[in-house]
């Protein structure tokens, strides 16, 4: 029944021993005195002396006691209190609550569930207790004189989905009617704390006769490509198969069906696209989903509900340097052709330096300066403030840039003025290092031994002593690519064209793979990442009603209770302590009784204090 | 002659030990008004007033002369010696009835007790000797009971170091035998009965026994005589309280059985002098922290 999470000083109970010895054996201090006659102060002694002994006796105790929680409190006790331990003797004038939340369809046993079990501990009550005790109904107080009347009354009470709707919910909200009432919940999962008239039964789960979805796990593959991973455990005695449904917007999407044995669980995977309802008009990016188990028991364990953000595809402004229109020979045409391969979906823009100022930019994720001049020094300051903002730039530079107006161009935004002149190479150079310190090369394959075949014959050099890293560099070592080190924003640099214009490069297998990862590192930031909730939620009509509610309430039932610390005050009572469901979860109920002893320890201490007061304060008397 | 002067006589004939009585009787008694104690010895110490001087000219039997005070009846003055002396003189006799003191000095181990630097039992002695010379100064008897045996009637003070003699030897015996030894002796008739001691026993027996001789024309007058101790019981701590009568021990908390030990207390000295004085006897608490003489001026209402 108790339990001590630090038994090991439980041997400390040894020194009651001591106590005792101390208590049987003390010597005191005594005077011998002669007196002429005792014949007064035998009298005296025979009228106070079991008065004496009764206070030695109170002060040993005291002292037992004090020892007593000393070592209780520091075994840190508890107790474990027994589900079902509600005590209905004599509780005249009893107002019962009866939990009717949907998590009581919870089956404890095959043939009845817990609101059906807690209606037969209720009528058991009442016929125990027969005398003025009620039962509250409705937001009132229904008080109970016939059993029909209470099987009408029960037979009223049904289960709701909807936490607000719920015998609790309006019992809190009318709490303050019955602040001197007796009143017991019944229920299978409650908070304790709060009020201090309230009781409370507990409905002991036995054996979850169950078939429900324990783990649910999202994992975005690609552009508005989704993985889903759905945990689906047994706890039935008999192989059973059940169909699984994904469903988007109340719509269907796909379904698959599950057979498992006793006791068994099993992970199944579900691959699906988020896409925008086309009928709805709205801006909102959120696509509702539910994913349902066909279940015999109890149908709303085995929903779950989250949400998913359709991704809008990425904004890319290419500033370019020649003054030809778009065709099959724009610079921009084999980095648009690298980043279209990827799985993600990039929206590109095509515009001339003049058009830059700070509020046009300003949209776009990623700005791409291809073989500029950078002699127009009013786009300075709005790339500053871009790159400010913690977005990023990616330069490349080709046969239009002029290295002195480039320096100055840059100088201001970054001091980067380590550009020396171009350099055409003689003996043509190539691309063979790649940086792996950059995470994003991990998953590619870099071919080496073609290398040579793709010549780059003109670059500019960029010189190592400034603060960059290189990301990929020639076979002479000079760098290639480069990022300069910003504090916000991130700024990489092509030291070549982006085109066949300066080299061969994009037309190796090298090319698409290390500019996918150079962009996809700049976007990174930025991308908006996914958002889903999950939820126990009845039903989906309620989502946007509950949505509010979800952020901060319970999220997931079985196993694993999930919980949001910010619940506001008017959410519901049996859902606020976490550590009462954690309790439940663990499928008991320990009160911890540290703060008791602490009680009893104060308490004992003040006696004593007391029994002292009193003494000296009489002896001054006299 | 002074009374101081009989020290010196009287030391010849005792030992050291009473020596010290003595010198302090005597200190005491050249510190008190004489006179006048003696002139209220009979008010006060005898309940019936019948002390012998105040019977002046009662009686045949000449006593002595006395200077003619301012106030003496004129009847009483002796012309012859007038005509002899030039001087005025009146005549004293005796009275022919016989009130005597019988003094009891509780000898009980218990009035050994002391608190201070002298003992109940010392007190009682000093009390004894101070009274029996101021009854002897008013032309009394003064006689004592003392190892069962009773002393005869001594009726000068050069007798009193017999007295204090036989109070030396005195042993532990219970004051009703020795109040049954004075009913044996017809003379003592009549006398009254001085009975000094703590009375810290039942005292139920003695009442009676009083009471009867009450009846027989005995006269009583008790003198309780109980140290602060006693009175206040301010102990503290535990304490084994070691009973001087029986020898035995007890343990307890004094502070606790205080309250209650000082009613008991109360309620039997009380007992005591409810019984004494409602049978026209004579009652008196002497605590021997506090001066003799004061004491003894209390005794007789100064």
């Amino acid at each position: 029944m108790f339990l001590f999470k630090h038994s090991l000083f439980l041997y400390s109970l040894l020194s009651i021993g001591i106590l005792i010895l101390f208590h049987l054996i003390k010597r005191k201090n005594i005077k011998e005195v002669e007196f002429p006659s005792l014949i007064f102060i035998l009298k005296s002694h025979k009228k106070i002396s079991k008065k004496l002994k009764i206070k030695e006796f109170i002060l040993f105790l005291l002292r037992l006691l004090v020892l007593l929680s000393i070592i209780f409190l520091i075994t840190n006790i508890s107790i474990k209190k027994k589900e079902n331990s509600i005590s209905f003797k004599s509780n005249n004038n009893t107002m019962i609550v009866l939990d009717n939340n949907y998590q009581m369809l919870l089956k404890t046993d095959k043939s009845k569930n817990d609101f059906e079990n807690a209606k037969e501990i209720i009528r058991t009550f009442f016929q125990n207790n027969p005398n003025s005790n009620s039962i509250f109904y409705n937001g009132k107080e229904h008080i109970i004189v016939s059993v029909s009347q209470l099987n009408n009354l029960l037979n009223k009470i049904k289960i709701t989905y909807n936490y607000q709707y719920s015998t609790i919910s309006e019992f809190i909200k009318n709490k303050n009617k019955f602040k001197n009432k007796k009143v017991i919940v019944v229920s299978n999962y409650q908070d304790t704390k709060n009020t201090s008239n309230i009781k409370y039964s507990l409905i002991k789960h036995k054996n979850i006769d169950n078939f429900f979805i324990k783990e649910l796990k999202i994992k975005r593959i690609e552009y508005n490509r989704y993985q889903l991973k759905v945990l689906i455990k047994s706890s039935s005695t008999n192989k059973q198969t059940k169909k699984i449904t994904l469903y988007q917007n109340n719509n269907k999407l796909s379904s698959s069906i599950i057979t498992l044995a006793p006791n068994s669980s099993k992970e199944i995977m579900m691959n699906f696209t988020v896409l925008r309802d086309k009928k709805e008009k709205k801006q909102s990016n959120e696509q509702k989903y539910k994913l349902q188990l066909e279940s015999d028991n109890l149908n709303y364990d085995n929903y779950k509900f989250f949400i998913i953000n359709t991704i809008k595809p990425k904004e890319i402004l290419i500033v370019n340097g020649s003054t030809s229109t778009i065709s099959y020979q724009d610079e921009s045409f084999y980095l648009k052709n690298a980043l279209n391969s990827s799985n993600e979906k990039y929206k590109f823009n095509l515009t001339q330096k003049s058009w830059i100022t700070s509020k046009s930019i300003k949209k776009y994720d990623l700005i791409i300066f291809l073989n500029n001049i950078f002699d127009d020094y009013e786009n300075q300051y709005a790339i500053s403030e871009y790159l400010k903002s913690g977005k990023s730039v990616f330069i490349s530079l080709g046969s239009n840039t002029n290295i002195k107006n480039f320096n100055y161009f840059w100088k201001d935004i970054i001091s980067l003025r380590n550009f020396k002149n171009m350099e055409k190479t003689k003996k043509y150079k190539f691309v063979n290092f790649f940086n792996y310190d950059y995470k994003f090369f991990k998953n590619i394959l870099f071919v080496k031994n073609q290398l040579s075949a793709y010549p780059v014959y003109k670059y500019f050099n960029l010189s190592t002593k400034q603060n960059i890293k290189i990301i990929a560099s020639l076979n002479d070592g000079t760098p290639f690519i480069a990022e300069k080190l910003l504090k916000k924003g991130k700024l990489i640099i092509y030291t070549s064209s982006v085109d066949r214009d300066w080299n061969n490069f994009p037309l190796s297998t090298n090319y698409a793979p290390l500019i996918i990862s150079i962009i996809k590192y700049l976007l990174e930031d930025n991308l908006n990442i996914y958002k889903f909730y999950l939820t126990d939620l009845s039903n989906l009509e309620n989502f946007k009603y509950d949505l509010k509610y979800l952020k901060t309430g319970i999220y997931q039932h079985h196993n694993k209770i999930a919980y949001n610390s910010q619940l506001n005050r008017s959410n519901l009572l049996i859902i606020k302590n976490k550590k009462a469901l954690d309790l439940i979860a663990n499928n008991n109920l320990l009160i911890p009784l540290k703060n008791w002893f602490i009680m009893v320890f104060m308490f004992m201490i003040f006696l004593e204090t007391l029994f002292f007061v009193k003494r000296f304060l009489w002896v001054k008397d006299e | 002659m002074t009374i101081y002067s009989y020290y010196y006589i009287y030391s010849y004939y005792l030992g050291e030990c009473l020596e010290k009585y003595l010198n302090k009787i005597y200190n005491i008694l050249e510190s008190i008004p004489q006179e006048e104690l003696i002139k209220k010895a009979s008010k006060k110490l005898f309940s019936n007033g019948d002390l012998l001087f105040n019977q002046n000219g009662q009686s045949i039997e000449f006593n002595q002369y006395n200077n003619y005070i301012e106030g003496d009846s004129i009847k009483n003055i002796d012309w012859k010696q007038y005509a002899r002396t030039e001087k005025l003189y009146t005549k004293k006799f005796h009275s022919e009835s016989n009130s005597n003191a019988i003094f009891i000095v509780d000898s009980t181990n218990s009035m050994n007790f002391k608190d201070t630097s002298i003992s109940k039992f010392d007190y009682s002695v000093l009390l004894f000797g101070v009274l029996s010379h101021i009854i002897f100064l008013s032309k009394s008897g003064v006689s004592l009971v003392s190892n069962n045996d009773f002393s005869g009637f001594k009726k000068q003070t050069n007798d009193f170091p017999i007295l204090l003699n036989l109070i030396k030897e005195e042993k532990n015996i219970n004051i009703i035998k020795k109040l049954s030894i004075i009913q044996e002796i017809k003379e003592t008739k009549n006398s009254t009965i001085f009975i000094i001691s703590d009375f810290m026993y039942e005292t139920d027996d003695l009442l009676k026994e009083i009471k009867k001789m009450k009846a027989l024309n005995y006269d009583f007058y008790f003198i309780q005589t109980l140290t602060r101790a006693e009175l206040e019981f301010n102990y503290k701590g535990i304490v084994r309280f070691k009973d001087m009568e029986n020898y035995k021990t007890l343990v307890t908390e004094p502070l606790t059985i205080k309250k209650i030990y000082l009613e008991e207390l109360k309620r039997h000295n009380g007992n005591i002098s409810k019984t004494l004085l409602g049978n026209n006897m004579k009652y008196i608490l002497v605590n021997t922290d506090e001066d003799i003489k004061l004491n003894i001026l209390n005794l007789f209402g100064i």
